[in-house]
C-alpha cells in the first residue's frame, strides 16, 4: 500500500498456540511460504515471512485461494498444536519503532499472554460447528392457515364473496399469516437454541443470511468438546428431520466464533 | 472420533469466509499492518463469492420455483401474497 | 448492500427505481385498507370499490413491469432494499453485533 511499508518486514500470523520448542511446518503458507513458529513465553505464533502489506489482490480467484490456505494452514497447526487461537486473516505484524518485527509479536505474546491464555482455556479441547437451521416458508405456511383459527375463519368469509370483497379478506388473512408466521418462527428458534443449547458448551447467535434458497431461521455457531459432537449431530438429525426444516451442519472448524475479546 | 456432519451440504468457501474475516483474534494496531484495507478486502471478497453464488442459484435452482409462483399469484389472481413476507418469507418476492 | 441498477442502461434503472416507489406505496396501501377494514369503518360497498381499485392497479402495475421488461430490474432493487432494512433491523435486536463492532475499532 504505503511504498515506504515495502521495507519494512512483516509476519503474517496464522494462529497462537502453547508451545516450549520452534517448529517448521514446511511451505504450506500462503503462496507456498514457508510456516514457522516465533515463541515467547511458552507460547507462539505460527507465521510467515512476507512485507509490511495487506494481502490483497484484484483477482477472485486468488482472494479464494489465501482464505482457503489460512484456513488450511490452521488446521495443520491444530493438528500439531492441539488447541491453537485462530487468527483473522490477513492479520500481519510489522516491523515498528519500538522493535523488529520478531521483537514486536515477542512483547505481543508475552504482553498479551495472560489474555490469550485465558482465551486458550476456553476452547481448550473443543472445537466448533456451524448449524444454519432454514424453513420452507410455503410449506409452514400451509401448516399455519390449517391451523390458525382466525385464519381458517377468514377463508370461511371468503367464500361467495365478490372478486373486490375476496381480496380485501385476502389482505386480512394474509396479515394474520404473517404475524402467525413471525410467532412460528420465534417460537421455533426459542425451541431450537434451548435444544441445542443442551448439547453444547456454548453457543454465539450470528446473523441470519438472506438471499439463500430458503429463509434462514437461526445460524448458530456452537463450541463442543470434541468428543460430544455426537450429542449435538443427534439432536439436529431430529430438527432435520421435521416437516419444513432444514439443517445445515457444517465443521468441526478451529473456533474463530469463540477467540475474539468478549 | 468427531461426528461427521451428514445433513446440509459439506462447508463452502462461504463458510470459510464466515469466520476468517470477521472472526479470529486481532491485533492491537500498533504493531500490525493497517486493517483499514482489510475490511475492504474482506467486502471484495464476499462481494465476488455472492456474485458467483448468485449467479449458480439463479441459474440452477431459482427461475423454475419463481415462475410457479408468479403464475400461482395469478391464478389466485386476488391474493397479494405479499402481505405474507414477513419473517422468513423476504427471500421469495411474489411481485407479479 | 449496494443496490444495483443496471447501469448499462440509465432509462431502465430510472424507471425501474419509479416502479419499485409504485409498489411501496402500493404495500402502504394495502396496510391501510386492511387497517380500515379491522377498524370497522368502510361499509360492504367501499370494500368493495377499494378491493377492486387495488386490484386493478396489482396488474396496471403487473402489465407495465412486463411491457417495459422490468421484473428483474424491480426485483433486484427491492431485493437491494430488503437487504439493507435487514440488515438494520438486525442491528437492532442483535446489539452484540454493535458491541462487537465497536470492540474491533478500540481494537484498531
Amino acid at each position: 500500500m504505503n511504498n515506504h511499508n515495502e521495507h519494512k518486514h512483516g509476519r503474517y500470523v496464522y494462529c497462537v498456540a502453547e508451545s516450549v520448542e520452534t517448529i517448521n511446518l514446511g511451505a504450506i503458507g500462503l503462496d507456498g511460504n514457508e510456516v514457522y513458529s516465533v515463541l515467547a513465553d511458552g507460547l507462539c505464533a505460527v507465521v510467515h515471512d512476507c512485507s509490511a502489506e495487506a494481502y490483497a489482490s484484484e483477482d477472485e480467484q486468488t482472494l479464494h485461494r489465501w482464505v482457503i490456505n489460512h484456513q488450511d494452514v490452521v488446521k495443520a497447526a491444530s493438528e500439531r498444536f492441539g488447541t491453537v487461537l485462530p487468527m483473522r486473516f490477513d492479520t500481519i505484524v510489522q516491523d515498528t519503532e519500538k522493535g523488529s518485527v520478531n521483537d514486536n509479536i515477542r512483547r505481543w505474546l508475552t504482553e498479551d499472554g495472560g489474555s490469550l491464555r485465558s482465551r486458550l482455556d476456553r476452547i481448550r479441547g473443543k472445537e466448533e460447528y456451524g448449524v444454519q437451521i432454514s424453513w420452507d416458508p410455503k410449506r409452514i405456511a400451509e401448516t399455519v392457515s390449517s391451523t390458525d383459527p382466525e385464519i381458517k375463519q377468514v377463508e370461511e368469509e371468503i367464500r361467495g364473496k365478490s372478486k373486490g370483497l375476496s381480496y380485501m379478506y385476502r389482505l386480512r388473512q394474509d396479515k394474520l399469516l404473517k404475524s402467525a408466521m413471525e410467532k412460528e418462527a420465534e417460537d421455533r428458534f426459542k425451541d431450537f437454541y434451548h435444544r441445542i443449547e443442551g448439547c453444547v458448551d456454548e453457543i454465539k447467535v450470528e446473523r441470519t443470511k438472506t438471499g439463500e434458497e430458503r429463509p434462514m431461521l437461526a445460524n448458530l455457531s456452537c463450541l463442543v468438546l470434541r468428543e460430544q459432537s455426537a450429542y449435538l449431530a443427534k439432536e439436529l438429525e431430529k430438527i432435520n428431520s421435521m416437516s419444513g426444516f432444514f439443517v445445515r451442519f457444517t465443521g468441526p472448524w478451529p473456533p474463530y466464533s469463540f477467540v475474539g475479546v468478549e | 472420533m468427531n461426528a461427521v456432519p451428514t445433513m446440509g451440504n459439506s462447508s463452502t468457501l462461504v463458510d470459510v469466509i464466515d469466520r476468517i474475516l470477521d472472526k479470529g483474534v486481532v491485533i492491537n494496531a500498533d504493531i500490525s499492518v493497517s486493517l483499514v484495507g482489510i475490511e475492504l478486502l474482506g467486502i471484495r471478497i464476499r462481494a465476488a463469492v455472492a456474485s458467483f453464488e448468485t449467479a449458480a442459484k439463479w441459474g440452477l435452482e431459482f427461475p423454475g420455483g419463481t415462475n410457479l409462483q408468479a403464475s400461482g399469484w395469478k391464478k389466485i389472481a386476488a391474493a397479494p401474497v405479499e402481505a405474507t413476507a414477513g419473517i422468513g418469507l423476504e427471500g421469495e418476492k411474489p411481485w407479479p | 448492500m449496494a443496490i444495483e441498477i443496471d447501469e448499462g442502461n440509465l432509462k431502465q434503472g430510472l424507471l425501474g427505481l419509479v416502479i419499485t416507489l409504485v409498489e411501496i406505496i402500493q404495500d402502504a396501501l394495502r396496510h391501510q385498507a386492511v387497517r380500515r377494514m379491522e377498524g370497522g369503518s368502510l361499509t360492504e360497498a367501499e370494500m368493495e370499490r377499494l378491493g377492486e381499485a387495488l386490484i386493478e392497479l396489482d396488474s396496471a402495475v403487473a402489465q407495465i413491469k412486463e411491457e417495459m421488461g422490468l421484473v428483474e430490474t424491480v426485483k433486484n432493487i427491492r431485493g437491494g432494499l430488503d437487504g439493507v432494512v435487514n440488515e438494520l433491523i438486525d442491528d437492532f435486536i442483535n446489539p452484540q453485533k454493535l458491541f462487537a463492532a465497536a470492540d474491533r475499532e478500540r481494537l484498531n
